[in-house]
């Protein structure tokens, strides 16, 4: 349970200062809106602006959604949580039994 | 073409109402994808229209959002062990050549019958796509539900991966081992579905669950990355063309990044038919929304006659269907992640009390 708390708590944080850096992007973009529609616009080899820029917002809100998610405590399940683990932990195995079988059927 | 068309004409001035409407759909549209793999881009681009967007632009734009949306959904579940990388990819790269012979398509039809008979064929493909795979689906989706068993490879997927036919790939995430002559089709599907009616992931999702032998979980994931792969393809072409309207983009990304990370952990907490019963739904609702928006283009391909007060009346339950569709999506998602942490919380409490 302890541990829950302190990872919301530190998600709080996360999303606090993920949450200020979207919403300065966000203001950045829509108070230069003409410039910034004018070049993401212009076509040919710009196309890499519009590319760049979503790439760009969807780190910075991405990491702000998630960490919002934590700190309200909605999170993965925690079977789910446990059988990845477990997978992880026996992967190796698996894949040494695996190959000979594929190579024989 | 860019230089064909004024900037003045091609982006809007925005209201608050149009940036609330894109939020809230980018919001429950993100929710669907993070679950199903897809789904929400067929409401945005009519959405967007709505609003007075031109058609090509809310094409482009929508399609910008969807690339990162399905990288940041597909980051989420990689963590929950349920994407395989390199199946994405390699069906991916076969969806970007469906792309291609999908627009080719379109422009033959664009060419023949005009912009009527090209909504005309969008329409049937609708239709007939979604309802024969949705109807398929919802069927195998109750019959998993009954009887409660862990989810199988089906028949033809055993068969398929059993045909030792070159080149054979290993795909070490689903555990599966199959020749790419049987991946390919699917993503030649799912960009044809893709470049038809903007959802690949209602060819994609059905083609590695039936065909390849994922599991809904994995193929649900695993369509993220093939749709991160698609996007990335068609808004560079769309770019290239001036067609994005970044502003858009960002407005329905703040709302689906919020939405595809809820629907990611909403599959941590449902049976695997839960996948495939919600995408069923929304499937063939859908198809009855596109099936009321015919007779507006036989109209306009002289076929019938009909009032214009009809057809209008049509058009518009044809877009509030569509809506429907993606709130009767969420609305189940939302459901069955809220039972599903209520039990878990209520497991653990016993759990606790009993130790």
């Amino acid at each position: 349970m302890s541990t829950i708390k302190s990872r919301q708590s530190s998600a709080k944080l996360k999303a606090l200062v993920f949450g200020a850096a979207s919403i300065g992007l966000y203001a950045t973009v829509f108070a230069f809106s003409d410039t910034v529609l004018h070049y993401c616009a212009k076509g040919g080899f710009y196309n890499l602006l519009p590319v760049s820029a979503v790439f760009l917002f969807s780190y910075v809100h991405g990491s702000f959604a998630g960490h919002t998610w934590t700190a309200l405590g909605i999170e993965a399940s925690h079977k789910s949580a446990k059988k990845t683990a477990a997978k992880e932990k026996t992967a190796p195995k698996a894949q040494k039994q695996a190959r000979p079988q594929a190579v024989a059927g | 073409m860019h230089e064909s068309i004024s900037e003045a004409l091609r982006f809007i001035d925005l209201s608050l109402v149009g940036i609330l409407f894109l939020f809230f759909v980018g919001f429950v549209g993100g929710l669907v994808s993070g679950f199903i793999g897809s789904g929400g881009a067929f409401v945005l681009t009519p959405g967007m229209m709505s609003l007075g967007v031109p058609g090509t632009v809310a094409v482009a734009s929508n399609m910008c959002h969807k690339f990162p949306k399905a990288l940041v959904g597909a980051i989420k579940r990689y963590r929950y062990g349920q994407v395989d990388i390199k199946m994405g990819l390699i069906v991916g790269i076969s969806a970007e050549i469906g792309v291609q012979i999908g627009i080719q398509i379109q422009r033959m039809i664009l060419a023949a019958w005009g912009q009527a008979g090209s909504n005309l064929y969008v329409s049937v493909a609708f239709v007939v796509v979604l309802v024969s795979v949705g109807s398929f689906v919802l069927k195998d989706a109750v019959k998993s539900k009954r009887s409660g068993a862990e989810e199988k490879p089906t028949r033809l997927a055993k068969k398929l991966q059993s045909i030792n036919l070159w080149p054979m790939m290993n795909f070490k995430q689903s555990g599966i081992r199959i020749s790419f002559w049987f991946t390919a089709p699917v993503g030649l599907g799912a960009g044809l579905l893709a470049a038809t009616i903007a959802v690949g992931g209602f060819a994609g999702v059905p083609g590695l669950i039936y065909l390849v032998g994922m599991t809904s979980l994995m193929a649900s994931a695993t369509e993220l990355v093939i749709a991160f792969v698609m996007g990335l393809g068609g808004t560079l072409i769309w770019a290239w063309f001036g067609m994005v309207d970044i502003r858009l983009t960002l407005i329905i990304l703040a709302g689906s990044l919020f939405g595809v990370q809820l629907g990611a952990i909403g599959t941590t907490y449902v049976k695997d038919w839960m996948i495939k019963y919600v995408m069923a739904t929304i499937m063939l609702i859908v198809a009855a929304s596109r099936g009321l928006a015919m007779p507006k283009y036989l109209v306009q391909l002289g076929v019938f006659g009909m009032g214009e007060g009809t057809v209008n009346i049509l058009t518009k339950a044809s877009f509030g269907l569509m809506v429907l569709a993606l709130l009767i999506g969420a609305f189940i998602i939302l459901k069955a992640m809220f039972m599903g942490r209520r039990a878990e919380r209520l497991a653990m409490a016993a759990a606790e009390a009993h130790s």
